[in-house]
């Protein structure tokens, strides 16, 4: 394999010296993290399946990072990565988690009605909702990892599951290396197309390995029910919708993460969950919940603020471009969603983008209006 | 050359399919985490690998290819302080006045790595008056750095001195805050008026916040008012516990009446006025005088 480390016994006839990698330039969790000595005691592991401490940290290795920018610098290949190289990966998350400890227990909370308010986010501002996460299925191995008989497994019992769903979940399954170039077409006007990754890091990883064999997008006949299969993760799912109702998007996610659950089970398969990691994913930036919660909305006074940077930080939101060559064009329209991922459950994070968003709202319309938001700025949640 | 001439084709073709795909962008934004849109030329620009670089860009690859938060390679060759690389890119028709989501131009990128060469190479591809730059100044993310020849290179441009940012203050209000000796030193002899800071907070005051015992002397032998006191009522003494500032605050005696005329003179000239001394057919004695050679 040209991204796997098969001969990691090879390796064992040099020092720890000799084969620790150079990270001298990089800017990552963990380059941060990772010294000689962590090196020494962990080159000679590796999982069940055969996943190292190089397969771990290549894809960190062969990307430096960016001096503004932190990203995590490693993946898992299974889920025992998690147990096996703890020692590496426990700061890492620590570090990327908000101080997230070995010793602390993820919450998970998947009930819809737990969600105070979200149906009334003001339309004329807020454009479109969604709420994404990932799921592992346990038993087989990670994408930057798993084998090609694995990744067809992966995608035939996904197949089946998507399949057994109906009602407003009643959809269709388009394999990337079958699609004609009329669903092609069609599934690029309606921005769900996905390509074999470009970026470096993904790349770096192994993630893409085999392109396009066993990859595909399904969706449900509203398109408000999105489903990638063997992207970054073994399943990507989305739900989403134009406007601001959030509770109902939240709903829909809920009921459809819940109801592909519990077809899997019946098929004698689960997802990849632990009571201290939460749900398992592929990169340890997104363990926990692996939720991003967010919107489209517009703030263009707001986003003009010298505070703005500020409430989002109190907010635990994060902000994103929405793309577009021209970002004066687009009128000020910012993706907003959470900033955490674990430590927190699905509602909690949820509750946070509403209850953010509404406030983020109530400033624009302020502002609007020549008037002060200094008594809305909010505390530190 | 039939055979290099197809494979040309085949290689535009497949990044105009990409560009075409996701409407303009490098990837899907569905579910693009904040790594996802980084294409190999923003790497290679980032990380300086020219050779990777002229490779993509001869074969058809959109110089101007945007992150989702509106990042071109431009601005990470800028990031990473690359100049054969910017070059190139520039060459290529990398668009210098290019504006990321958050208020990023190249010429900023490149304050923030401090490489002058590439400062003075961006500047005359792009304007130093860019309406972004009130919301990301290079001038003020240089002088936070201690990047001492950006400053002058962005001064020299015309990038006037005392712009004061709202919440961050001026230039050498930042200087003063992470105790950048040389570009304090640079940003005075250039004209900057020693009492404009961030509101009624001086360069002095946040100097002795910081214990800058260097940078309150060079202030105080070009005219900073001790006494001033900011908005909560407090004077640069009450804001310090370092022995010698203190000292150095309460020793400063009267100054010499030729020191107050050049003080005088210089805040009357303002920067511009400063700028335009050198063209004069002043003596030695008095152009050395009144710009502090």
């Amino acid at each position: 394999m040209p991204f796997g480390n098969t001969h990691n016994l090879l390796k064992m006839n040099y020092s720890a010296e000799q084969e620790y990698p150079d990270l001298t330039k990089h800017n990552n969790h963990m380059a941060k993290v990772l010294t000689p000595e962590m090196y020494a005691n962990l080159r000679d592991k590796q999982t069940p399946s055969g996943f190292t401490l190089d397969d771990v940290i290549q894809t960190g290795v062969d990307n430096p990072g960016h001096p503004f920018i932190m990203t995590v610098g490693c993946v898992a290949g299974d889920e025992e990565t998690y147990d096996v190289f703890k020692e590496l990966l426990d700061p890492v998350i620590e570090d990327r988690h908000g101080g997230y400890k070995p010793t602390d227990k993820h919450k998970t909370d998947l009930n819809p009605d737990n969600l105070k308010g979200g149906d009334d986010l003001d339309p004329n501002y807020v454009l479109s909702s969604r709420v994404r996460t990932g799921r592992s299925i346990r038993g087989f191995c990670l994408p930057p990892h798993c084998s090609r008989g694995e990744r067809r497994g992966i995608e035939s019992l996904s197949v089946e599951a998507l399949g057994a769903l109906d009602g407003d979940l009643k959809g269709k399954y388009y394999a990337l290396k079958d699609m004609t170039e009329e669903e092609q077409q069609q599934l690029i006007d309606d921005h769900f197309l996905f390509d074999k990754p470009v970026s470096p890091l993904l790349l770096a990883s192994g993630m893409a390995r085999d392109w396009p064999d066993a990859r595909g997008i399904w969706h449900n006949d509203n398109k408000t029910f999105l489903v990638w299969v063997n992207e970054e993760d073994h399943l990507r799912v989305i739900s989403m919708q134009k406007g601001g109702n959030m509770r109902e998007v939240f709903n829909r996610f809920c009921t459809g993460l819940t109801k592909i659950e519990e077809l899997f089970k019946e098929k004698g398969h689960e997802f990849m969950w632990n009571e201290h990691l939460g749900y398992v994913l592929t990169c340890p930036s997104n363990l926990g919940t692996g939720l991003r919660g967010g919107v489209h909305v517009k703030l263009p006074n707001v986003s003009k603020h010298e505070k703005f940077g500020e409430i989002l930080k109190r907010l635990r939101l994060q902000k994103r471009g929405t793309g577009g060559v021209d970002t004066a064009a687009v009128g000020g329209v910012f993706d907003i969603s959470n900033a955490d991922r674990l430590g927190f459950s699905e509602v909690e994070l949820v509750q946070m983008v509403v209850d953010g968003v509404k406030l983020l709202v109530e400033m624009e319309k302020r502002l609007e209006s020549g008037q002060s938001i200094d008594d809305l700025m909010p505390e530190q949640k | 050359m039939a055979v290099v001439h197809a494979e040309g084709n085949v290689w535009i073709k497949q990044w105009d399919h990409r560009f075409h795909m996701y409407g303009g962008q490098t990837c899907s934004p569905l579910m693009a985490g904040s790594w996802d849109d980084r294409t190999p030329l923003h790497d290679a620009a980032l990380q300086g690998r020219l050779l990777p670089l002229r490779r993509l860009l001869s074969q058809g690859y959109n110089v101007g290819m945007a992150t989702l938060d509106g990042i071109t390679a431009l601005h990470e060759a800028c990031v990473g302080g690359h100049f054969t690389c910017a070059k190139l890119l520039l060459e290529h028709g990398a668009d210098a006045n290019a504006v990321t989501f958050d208020g990023a131009t190249p010429l900023f990128s490149a304050c923030c790595s401090g490489n002058p060469a590439l400062v003075s190479l961006i500047l005359t591809h792009s304007s130093a008056h860019h309406p972004a730059h009130l919301l990301c100044s290079p001038l003020h993310e240089a002088a936070k750095r201690g990047h001492t020849a950006c400053v002058e290179l962005l001064l020299s441009h015309g990038v006037n001195v005392d712009m004061e940012l709202p919440s961050v203050g001026t230039a050498l209000y930042c200087a003063c805050e992470v105790k950048s000796t040389d570009c304090v030193l640079t940003l005075l002899i250039l004209g900057a008026d020693v009492q404009c800071g961030r509101g009624l907070d001086t360069p002095l005051h946040a100097a002795c916040r910081v214990g800058g015992a260097k940078e309150a002397e060079l202030l105080l032998e070009h005219g900073a008012d001790r006494t001033s006191r900011n908005s909560e009522g407090k004077t640069p003494l009450d804001l310090t516990s370092d022995q010698s500032i203190k000292h150095l605050l309460q020793t400063a005696g009267t100054c010499s009446l030729s020191q107050l005329c050049r003080w005088c003179i210089r805040r009357s000239l303002g920067q511009k006025g400063l700028n335009k001394t050198k063209t004069l057919c002043l003596p030695h004695m008095l152009h050395n005088y009144l710009l502090y050679h």
